[in-house]
């Protein structure tokens, strides 16, 4: 590797992204730059090395003592430990939360369903209920509540199109002559026939795909994946980045069963989960909590119930602010 | 606080010592994972405490360095892979691993610290003073422009020269330490 190698462009990109001052898509461009060539990954590594050896001079300004007494007082000479420094959360009533349940629930399921005379055409949509349902090919759809789409066959009778808004859980009858094409935001996802579920929310950061059975191509501006079962796509809405990984939600079936699952899960991701569930708007607001891991199943459980045992099981206090519930704690 | 020593191979005053000589670094080595440092603190006091409950198993023979380092390693790992805190796949997990204290030993570190302070010393006073504010005290680019009055590109355009100055001063030891990446498993 020649030293004077790389770019300069690519040099400020390596500090911005040393620094924490990338943003997506010129993280993106980076990764390309890394990934085209050994030499370049090899040039990246020694620079992130010089970028870390600089930092042993800031350990001086590190309070190590300062450090060492925290750590002493969770520690005793027995070997046990006790918690780090409980924090004090105000208790406000969280009645709200149920009074916005009461609303949710006795909001009437609205759903219409509209046919062209050929049958060519179906729309569904849901308020505050999921709902199963038969499209003309055979395929079904489990739309999440408050979600819609839309079925139509192509003039041509060669493609299978759908529109979806929301949150969806797709099985599709095969036919590998009329492949199935959702538009769900910016991300075009084309299966021939196989299980997979969409979360395309208008209020999420990104759309997601979940593969269950077979495989599906997700596509947006340029960029495209392929994915097999137990894979997962993700495509960050703002930057337009599309990455793929091994799939590690139990629970993006989970609102077709009315149940939730969590094996040692952290707090974070068994928000983002009940969050989808419900359409509710859970809130960690301290970072400590994030991590705390949770181990449960909650099967036909009303939002307040789950977050009654949430609650309980993890020592946590829950109040009502606004349109938000937010968690409090002293973490695990 | 003292401990009641019951034959445990590791005594408060001896597990004191190595916090104060690991922490430093193990929170460096963490950070090239979970980035912000009050993450890596706390991954790194939980491995302490981790190692204080199990130390009547605990070999002081044994390299204890290695184990600090792959429990901070796993645990930062962990942390990134349940928060989905990394930005990047290839640039934190495929580039990561760096571990400078496996790789040089404490007189290794001290020549390098000099270095660094040399190279830091020769820079031009305001693109130090930018360096240090992004590196040490993590500001933002956009902070530090707020901060110094001056634009986001003359920010990048100091960090460049800083950085490529360090480069060059430490050239010799990013050779002479390269074989030595990844031994930790």
């Amino acid at each position: 590797m020649a030293r004077n190698d790389i770019p300069e462009e690519i040099l400020e990109l390596m500090i911005s992204y040393l620094s924490g001052n990338c943003g997506q898509a010129e993280t993106t461009e980076l990764e390309h730059w890394v990934s085209a060539d050994a030499g370049h990954k090899a040039a990246f590594i020694s620079f992130k090395k010089t970028w870390m050896m600089a930092s042993l001079n800031a350990e001086s300004n590190m309070n190590i003592d300062q450090e060492w007494k925290e750590l002493s007082k969770s520690i005793t000479s027995e070997g046990k430990t006790v918690s780090l420094a409980p924090r004090k959360s105000s208790r406000r009533s969280w009645l709200g939360i149920a009074a916005a349940f009461l609303v949710l629930t006795a909001a009437s399921i609205w759903l219409y369903r509209s046919f062209d005379p050929s049958e060519n055409i179906v729309a569904y949509s849901t308020e505050s209920e999921a709902q199963n349902n038969q499209l003309p090919d055979g395929s079904t759809v489990s739309l999440n509540q408050f979600s819609s789409i839309r079925y139509s066959l192509s003039d041509k009778g060669t493609q299978r199109n759908v529109a979806l808004e929301g949150d969806a859980f797709f099985d599709v009858k095969r036919d590998e002559t009329k492949p199935f094409i959702i538009a769900a935001g910016k991300a075009t996802i084309e299966v021939l026939g196989t299980s997979f579920y969409v979360d395309a929310r208008k209020d999420a950061k990104h759309i997601e795909v979940i593969v269950k059975s077979g495989s599906v191509s997700v596509s947006s501006t340029g960029n495209k994946v392929i994915l097999k079962a137990g894979e997962k796509a993700r495509l960050n809405k703002t930057s337009g980045s599309l990455i793929a990984s091994e799939n590690t939600d139990l629970n993006y079936q989970s609102f077709t069963q009315q149940k939730l699952v969590f094996e040692n899960t952290t707090l974070k991701e068994v928000v983002f989960a009940i969050n989808r569930q419900y359409h509710s708007n859970i809130k960690i607001s301290d970072p400590n909590l994030e991590n705390c891991p949770l181990t449960a199943t909650y099967t036909n459980k009303s939002l307040e119930s789950v977050l009654a045992i949430l609650k309980a099981t993890l020592n946590l206090e829950i109040e009502q602010q606004d349109k938000e519930i937010v968690l409090t704690g002293v973490g695990c | 606080m003292t401990d009641v020593s019951r034959n445990t191979p590791m005594d408060h005053s001896s597990f004191e010592a190595l916090f104060k000589q690991h922490f430093a670094h193990l929170c460096n080595f963490s950070k090239q994972y979970v980035q912000d440092e009050n993450t890596a603190k706390d991954i790194v006091q939980k491995v302490f405490i981790k190692l204080w409950e199990s130390r009547a198993q605990i070999d002081l023979n044994q390299n204890i360095q290695s184990y600090l380092f792959t429990s901070v390693k796993n645990r930062s790992l962990n942390y990134i892979r349940d928060n989905q805190k990394y930005r990047s796949r290839v640039l934190d997990l495929d580039c990561g691993e760096i571990d400078l204290m496996a790789e040089t030993d404490q007189s290794g570190v001290q020549e390098l610290q000099a270095k660094i302070s040399q190279a830091l010393a020769s820079l031009p006073e305001k693109c130090r003073l930018v360096f240090e504010m992004s590196r040490f005290k993590e500001m933002k680019y956009r902070e530090i422009a707020e901060e110094l009055d001056i634009s986001q590109k003359t920010v990048e355009a100091h960090m460049s020269k800083a950085m490529k100055t360090l480069r060059v001063e430490l050239k010799d030891h990013l050779y002479a330490l390269a074989v030595l990446i990844g031994w930790i498993i």
